[in-house]
């Protein structure tokens, strides 16, 4: 079963699409050494740099992908706070 | 994705093959059989396979990424678009192939009115595009701006020339008949513009998709404005060369789909 955090990128993704979003947030956290399982925030925040970023890019351009990861990484960050 | 890679895969082999053949299947038929009925007849089966072919490679694209996506919607609302230019197509197709076998054809009510689903094909298409490019930030950019600006407006007087001047002043040719004439360039060149907007405003890394998609709604323009400068002069048949065009419009719409569909299984 995926984390808290991990569940809350990919609910954020879902208008890419059920399917890819969750194998992009999967490959992303492969990348950075992590799984759905095991991801803490600031796994997902690495792997927004290395792969989800990149991906998003692809989707609705790279002005609007920067803000989608600062929001996410924003939110990311905050949890791991908590 | 390397460029290489999608050209591997076998949809786009497939659309790549069935464009040679349809290409080499005209030259043949031209070479041998130059006017006759029969050979202007046959080439219908690869034109209207053309986009058959797309509609099929679109419904794949569209239920890769889901009714809910946004990628999803935008290739939907395509795949809406080609789906009515099959249909229009496919009237015409059918209506030979009928003939051919000795029937009466397909009723006057359905070629009669052929053209409204391609208009409506264009006006899902545009609408898929606007779609598209809405949920896409597009910062102002004056070099760009000026490029699809020139680009549109030179395909604008050509078209002016070569089709609505003629085809207005034309005794030939009844009101809708014109209309139709010049609302399908006019379409193209719009989606043209908007495809190439897209593709320009997000760099070649990213948007090749975008880029094939331009070049389709270009020879589709090329075609339409190729069929009505030989339909003005009494020129044109079935089976002419031209109607390659379309056909690689067709195709490279399914080759441009199948690209966003790889670029995005990559990042899986």
């Amino acid at each position: 079963m995926a984390t808290k955090a991990c569940e809350f990128v990919q609910n954020e993704l879902m208008f890419l699409g059920d399917i890819l979003s969750m194998g992009m947030v999967k490959k992303g956290l492969e990348r950075v050494g992590s799984s759905p399982e095991l991801a803490t925030p600031g796994d997902l925040v690495k792997a927004i740099d290395v792969h989800i970023e990149p991906a998003i890019v692809t989707f609705v351009g790279p002005a609007k992908a920067r803000k989608i990861s600062l929001k996410l990484k924003d939110r990311l960050t905050r949890m791991e706070v908590n | 994705m390397q460029f290489k890679e999608f050209l591997k895969d076998k949809i786009s082999l497939f659309l790549i093959a069935w464009g040679v053949f349809t290409t080499l299947f005209y030259l043949v038929l031209l070479a041998i059989a130059p006017g006759e009925e029969w050979a202007s007849s046959a080439t219908y089966f690869p034109y209207d396979g053309s986009i058959v072919i797309a509609t099929i490679v679109l419904l794949i694209v569209h239920r890769f990424y889901g009714m809910k996506s946004m990628e999803g919607k935008v290739w939907g609302i395509i795949m809406v678009g080609v789906f009515l230019w099959m249909v229009a197509e496919l009237i015409w197709g059918v209506d030979v192939l009928l003939c051919e076998m000795g029937h009466t054809g397909m009723p006057a009510i359905l070629l009669d009115n052929a053209d409204y689903p391609f208009l409506a094909g264009y006006i899902f298409l545009v609408i898929g595009f606007i779609y598209k490019a809405r949920h896409t930030e597009l910062k102002p950019n004056m070099g760009y701006t000026f490029i699809i600006n020139s680009l549109a407006g030179a395909f604008a007087i050509i078209s002016i020339y070569l089709v609505t001047y003629p085809t207005m002043t034309s005794a030939y040719y009844s009101d809708s008949e014109i209309f139709f004439l010049n609302a399908y360039v006019a379409f193209d060149i719009l989606l043209f513009a908007i495809a190439l907007q897209i593709a320009l405003y997000w760099g070649k890394a990213i948007s090749k998709g975008w880029y094939l998609l331009s070049i389709a709604l270009f020879s589709m323009m090329v075609a339409d404005i190729g069929y009505a400068a030989l339909d003005i002069r009494g020129i044109y048949f079935d089976g002419a060369l031209i109607e390659l065009a379309w056909v690689f419009a067709y195709l490279l719409i399914g080759l441009a789909a199948n690209y966003q569909k790889k670029l995005h299984e990559s990042f899986m």
